[in-house]
């Protein structure tokens, strides 16, 4: 096999290959033989359809199979010979099969980076201090308090902000009732027997459409009132959207939240069988549990981008772009999740497509760079690890091993899973020689948005 | 027959039909019941432009079949023509 390389910039080779005819024949006799084993024609029995039928008869296929298998034949060769360390074929310009029978390809393949470890032994990382403050305690447990909170009837009082009021109503616009003009799934704004609607204390939000409970305070049990309400432009009915809207109001009972105390019978509710101290501590491990794992992925988030930072080496464009779009993809499908329709996501197309191909740049870079410690510091991957992890993934989806097992080598999974397991222990060894300093924890919110984007790097790595 | 393109109906590709063009130089077509051996021999020469040495036919009955009824039916009868080019002749099908 003749194999000339052509080294060009950004991580690309041009190759011009030329098989020897020897073994193109080979490898046509080969298929010819397995096509006559297989091949069934009307006239012939199965296996005695002669080789000048076959040749004619399946020539497109056959021609075709047989310089895809030269061609991967002629990658294997070239990436042993040249140690070039093929990622991809970016592009075949020409395949012909000469006149003599030898077989030429001039293309253009994505070969490794030549990576350049920087000094990866002793990393310096910070980590905030585990620390739960009291005040972070009582706010768990005023939310807790609220979730408990009972609803009383009180007598004889008119109501005030926080209180709630149970309401009939029956609303109407321009004279005419709203029932008529809205749908079922809506028609509770329309009219109602029974309704709580909450006075919203100074600074909270309404429960209802905004301005009506406002509108009740000061009303007593059996106290009627029309109450008026001009809705905003983009009020999510449209047909109501910029109207005036009148409820005719009856106020039947008035409500009192009530804050169950924090004493031992409070404890009991949440953890049964221990008293208010005990369910603090307990509370307090949680959090404190919750932030070491936090702390972790900013172990490794940081590990990362010192890394990155360190080592400067070309990338290739190609494997870049595919990154790209799996992020974009992936940012995408979450701002679906978080409620995003499709105008706002076309409205932030290049914000998205920015922050992804920004990610995608480190996150390949710190695969490629990750790959490189774990070869040279011979971490491998056992097949006892992989069946382990196999065996993981089959518990958490709650089915057969043999299935799932089956299903991964279907879909040719495998190699992927003994990637991600040898990054993972990539990282820990890196997370072992690493030196940790402790410093004070930022202000509460950084550590939120810290603790998140950690996570997304270590799923891309 | 007047046409000759309704002569020959389709070339008969078998093993046995490949074995005797291997050997002897003998193509074997399906024509068309009515026609005779000197129909096919012109046949044979103005469409594919070889030359032909002998014609030799064979009739053959349809084959029983029956279709889920006790009595049978027939699919078509048909004649086979073994047509035997002169020597250095061949003909490309497939």
């Amino acid at each position: 096999m003749n194999i000339a390389v052509e080294r060009l910039p950004d991580c690309k080779a041009k190759l011009n290959i030329e098989i020897p005819s020897d073994i193109v024949e080979k490898e046509r006799s080969g298929l010819v033989a397995a096509y006559t084993a297989q091949a069934k024609l009307p006239g012939y029995r199965p296996g005695k359809i002669p080789k000048a039928v076959i040749e004619k008869k399946f020539k497109n296929q056959i021609t075709e199979e047989l310089e895809d298998r030269l061609m991967r034949q002629a990658w294997g060769e070239a990436d042993k010979q040249e140690k070039l360390g093929i990622l991809g074929i970016s592009s075949v310009e020409s395949k012909t099969f000469e006149a003599d029978g030898s077989f030429a390809i001039a293309a253009e393949v994505i070969t490794q980076p030549e990576v350049a470890l920087p000094d990866y032994s002793d990393i310096p990382v910070e980590v905030p201090k585990i620390v739960v403050t009291d005040e972070q305690l009582d706010n768990v447990f005023e939310r807790m308090q609220q979730n408990f909170a009972t609803f009383e009837v009180v007598e004889g009082r008119a109501l005030k902000a926080g209180d709630i009021a149970v309401v009939e109503y029956e609303g109407s616009t321009d004279g005419a009732p709203l029932v008529d003009t809205l749908d079922e799934a809506n028609a509770q704004l329309g009219s109602s027997e029974e309704y709580w609607i909450k006075i919203p204390a100074e600074g909270e939000d309404a429960t209802f459409l905004p301005g009506f409970g406002e509108q009740l305070e000061g009303l007593e049990v059996g106290a009627e009132k029309d109450v008026e309400l001009t809705l905003s432009d983009d009020f999510q009915i449209e047909a109501l959207a910029g109207k005036t809207v009148v409820y005719k109001t009856k106020v039947k009972e008035v409500k009192e939240q009530v804050v169950p105390p924090l004493d031992d019978a409070f404890a009991e509710k949440i953890e049964p069988g221990k008293n208010i101290e005990e369910v603090r501590a307990s509370i307090k491990e949680q959090m404190e549990a919750e932030q070491t794992n936090q702390r972790q992925e900013v172990i490794t988030s940081q590990i990362l981008s010192h890394l990155t930072g360190m080592a400067e080496f070309e990338v290739p464009e190609h494997i870049i772009f595919n990154e790209t779009q799996r992020q974009v993809n992936e940012m995408v499908q979450r701002g679906y999740q978080q409620g995003m329709g499709e105008e706002q996501i076309a409205e932030n197309q290049q914000a998205i497509l920015d922050s992804a191909e920004g990610r995608a740049k480190s996150s390949v870079k710190a695969t490629f760079l990750l790959e490189k410690i774990g070869e040279k510091e011979g971490l491998i991957v056992s097949d006892d690890e992989v069946s382990q992890q196999v065996m993981m993934m089959a518990a958490q989806q709650q089915r057969p091993i043999k299935k799932v097992a089956r299903e991964l080598r279907d879909k040719n999974a495998f190699p992927e899973i003994r990637h991600d397991i040898l990054i993972s222990k990539v990282l820990e060894f890196l997370k072992g020689n690493a030196t940790i300093t402790e410093v004070d924890p930022p202000a509460p919110e950084k550590a939120e948005e810290a603790s998140e984007e950690p996570s997304e790097e270590t799923a891309e790595a | 027959m007047k046409d000759l393109f309704q002569v020959i109906d389709t070339i008969q590709l078998s093993e046995k039909a490949t074995i005797l063009t291997e050997t002897e130089n003998v193509y074997v077509f399906k024509v068309d019941q009515r026609a005779n051996k000197l129909e096919i021999r012109q046949a044979v020469e103005k469409l594919f432009s070889k030359k032909v040495t002998a014609v030799r036919t064979a009739n053959y009955q349809g084959k029983k079949k029956r279709e889920r009824r006790a009595d049978f039916g027939r699919t078509k009868k048909w004649k086979k023509a073994f047509v035997k080019l002169a020597e250095g002749e061949t003909i490309e099908f497939v």
